[in-house]
């Protein structure tokens, strides 16, 4: 048992704990509470069992099974920043939308004063 | 002729009374958009009656945002010609004559603000000012001195072409660029520059965010 295993561990477990706890506050749907476990479950696996990797990483022409994690890591980050991003994005476009056309009925008043 | 000044006000209760004081005499009336203050700045602006009229943002969303509150209110009330001031009292109001001069005498679409690169302005904010004017000029051939004076008039009719999409300070550079794209008259005129605040405004990350827009909006 190496370090690193263990701090990854202890990272791996405290998300799904994490994870959990947002399902039970209502954050998280069923589908997405499973998609989350099952994604930290499996890099705890892959933490702890590298070598029953080897057929995947050997197929790809990838020497180690960690090597595999980093690029699979690599891309659902390059992903996830992207989907963020996007969702940020559209959220903020909305909300300024909504914020400017509230305080534009008010002038509606004021013409009418004007009048 | 109805001319509106357009000021966003974010925590600006410091010096918004005195602004407004000084504008209401040059124009028919004055909008002020509180950008999700956390201070007095509407309250003060609200109580000024008459023809202020106090508008706000519940949150905030930008300068440029609020900008394009305040010019479509002023699109609502029947404006002529709108003049956009900061509410910090950088700009002068003794200058908007000059400006309504040149929309109303030199049939110009849009006049910009340009302030003297002397020592009153600090050194990051004239280098970045003055990469911004040459790389503008390069990429959409409008020449601008100040490309982030936020004191700038223009009629109503060119509003509809440079209706920015930002809502931070790259609306400023927006306009500039559709000013070019869709080949808007402009001029410039010049007016004082004047510094009450070393850490308001514009940052040099702003300034990198500009810089990226501009290279967005030239190859989008």
């Amino acid at each position: 048992m190496t370090n690193i295993q263990i701090v990854a561990s202890i990272f791996g477990l405290a998300m799904i704990y994490m994870t959990f706890l947002q399902y039970k506050r209502g954050a998280f749907n069923r589908y997405q509470f499973v998609i989350w476990v099952v994604l930290f479950l499996s890099f705890v696996i892959v933490i702890w069992l590298p070598d029953k990797f080897n057929f995947i990483t050997e197929r790809l022409g990838i020497s180690r099974a960690f090597d595999l994690f980093s690029i699979i890591a690599f891309v659902i980050i390059l992903f996830l920043t992207f989907h963020n991003y996007l969702l940020i994005t559209r959220i903020e476009k909305r909300l300024e939308t909504k914020v400017r056309e509230k305080t534009l009925t008010k002038v509606d008043s004021f013409k009418d004063k004007q009048q | 002729m109805k001319s509106i000044a357009v000021i966003p006000a974010y925590n600006e209760e410091i010096h918004l009374q005195e602004v407004l004081d000084k504008v209401r005499s040059y124009v028919s009336q004055v909008i002020v958009i509180d950008d999700g203050s956390s201070d007095s700045s509407f309250e003060i602006a609200d109580s000024m009656g008459g023809q202020v009229i106090a508008l706000q943002h519940e949150i905030n969303l930008g300068k440029g945002a609020a900008l394009k509150t305040g010019c479509d209110a002023a699109k609502k009330l029947g404006a002529d010609y709108i003049i956009c001031m900061d509410a910090d009292n950088q700009h002068k109001p003794e200058s908007i004559p000059k400006f309504l001069d040149a929309l109303v005498d030199e049939d110009i679409d849009i006049v910009f603000g340009a302030r003297q690169f002397n020592k009153d302005m600090p050194f990051m904010m004239f280098m970045g000012n003055r990469v911004l004017s040459v790389i503008i000029n390069k990429l959409f051939h409008i020449f601008v001195h100040d490309t982030q004076s936020g004191y700038r008039a223009f009629t109503v009719d060119a509003y509809d072409k440079l209706k920015w999409e930002s809502s931070g300070y790259e609306a400023e550079t927006e306009m500039i660029v559709r000013a070019s794209e869709y080949h808007l008259k402009y001029a410039e005129v010049d007016i004082d520059t004047i510094y009450h605040d070393d850490y308001k405004g514009t940052t040099a990350i702003d300034g990198i965010k500009i810089l990226l827009q501009i290279i967005k909006w030239k190859l989008l």
